[in-house]
């Protein structure tokens, strides 16, 4: 009798060993799951201090017709004139030409900063807009443009389309698009005189009207 | 008769004509050889559509994945190795590409359970493993100490327990009864 019900008490002793092995598992992967709800992953940089970062801006010079055409084309479809500039060649400035630029040394300065991607189809509308409202405001307003999963040859031929003349650059390895949290472009963050992140606008910003808002509010602050 | 002939041949050979006019293969338009073919699909395989959730590159058709296999492409006629072009592209795109999940939020669920389901594993299989060790004793004991083979039949027979007894005593009367 005593030989029988001691294997079987450690047989016991054996499983609870186990079930409390599962129990602690099962707790820490709670833990962590839990700890995921509270701390989800993309929490857009929606206020406070935005996100230092350098970017090296495309060159300027217009890519080679043999390549612009073809890429436009792509980009755009065979009718690219109906978004494009009449000139297509025609250089970007050179003072943006390769150049690297530190979002934090434009402290004193309004900051427009854009996501877009030459891929995506709603950049096409708001890429107009951004670019007049530049020109209007360059004055008291920094544009910068990111583009986001991007190829040197689509983003420049994108650039030339629109004759875009504020500073932009590929955001290479998504780095400042994680550091913002961006969610999908095109997405614009407006960023103050201080360095803090006054307002963002997720998606396509829809008319001239909205924008000139935005960028007012962030002049008066 | 020979002369309408003459004019479906002529046709058929302007058509052809008109047919390889028509430019390079829609399914290889950089006209990469059969080797560099199949090292692109190779690529695009283990690559990930960065903006969608789990789509492989080769079967995803947003802009963005076609721009990716173009540069695919580009680069394999470049000469460049499988490594080159996904450490390029690791580069440029950032390990989204890689269809590894950002280690942050409810995500780090799908980095922490292979290990948490390897630690219960490896519990398991210590735990089973001290369960059959501790089980050989008694058995060695019943061989040593028993002597003779009979002696073996004895100890199992001392393992029945009380109910065992009953349940076999109950077989054998029922079979007694039905003989």
């Amino acid at each position: 009798m005593t030989q029988s019900s001691q294997p079987q008490s450690k047989k016991k002793r054996g499983g609870y060993g186990l079930l409390a092995l599962i129990a602690i598992v099962g707790l820490v992967l709670l833990a962590v799951f839990y700890y995921g709800i509270l701390h989800p992953p993309s929490q857009r940089a929606e206020s406070g201090q935005a996100p230092d970062f350098t970017m090296t801006t495309y060159v300027s010079e217009p890519l080679p017709e043999a390549d612009l055409k073809p890429a436009l084309n792509d980009l755009f479809g065979a009718n690219y004139g109906r978004y494009c500039v009449d000139d297509v060649n025609k250089p970007r400035p050179a003072e943006y030409d390769q150049v690297t630029i530190k979002l934090s040394e434009l402290k004193g300065t309004p900051v427009v900063l854009n996501f877009w991607a030459s891929w995506c189809t709603t950049c096409k509308d708001e890429q107009p807009l951004l670019e007049s409202a530049w020109r209007h405001y360059k004055d008291q307003v920094m544009f910068l443009g990111l583009s986001h999963l991007d190829q040197d040859k689509n983003a420049r031929a994108w650039l030339q389309c629109y004759d875009v003349t504020y500073p932009n650059a590929l955001d290479k390895g998504g780095k400042v698009y994680n550091a913002y949290h961006v969610q999908g472009v095109p997405e614009t963050f407006f960023i103050d005189a201080e360095g803090n992140i006054a307002d963002y606008y997720v998606g396509a910003i829809p008319n001239a009207s909205i924008l000139d808002q935005l960028i007012q509010k962030l002049i008066r602050k | 008769m020979k002369k309408s002939l003459l004019i479906a041949f002529i046709l058929l050979i302007l058509l052809t004509g008109a047919a390889l006019a028509q430019g390079s293969d829609p399914n290889n338009p950089h006209d990469l050889t059969p080797e560099q073919q199949a090292l692109a699909k190779e690529i695009q395989m283990e690559l990930w559509c960065p903006i969608c959730q789990g789509v492989r590159l080769d079967v995803c058709e947003q802009k963005v994945c076609q721009q990716m296999r173009d540069m695919i492409d580009e680069m394999l006629k470049e000469g460049k190795t499988k490594q080159e072009i996904i450490d390029e592209f690791v580069d440029q795109y950032g390990v989204v590409i890689l269809g590894e999940p950002p280690k942050e939020g409810v995500n780090l669920m799908a980095w922490l359970m292979p290990a948490a389901l390897v630690l219960a594993g490896l519990g398991f299989a210590f735990w089973m493993s001290k369960k059959w060790t501790q089980q050989k004793p008694p058995a060695e004991i019943a061989v040593t100490d028993g002597g003779p083979p009979s002696s073996v039949s004895d100890g199992a027979e001392a393992d029945f327990s009380a109910e065992d007894e009953d349940y076999l005593a109950r077989v054998e009367r029922e079979l007694a009864e039905d003989l």
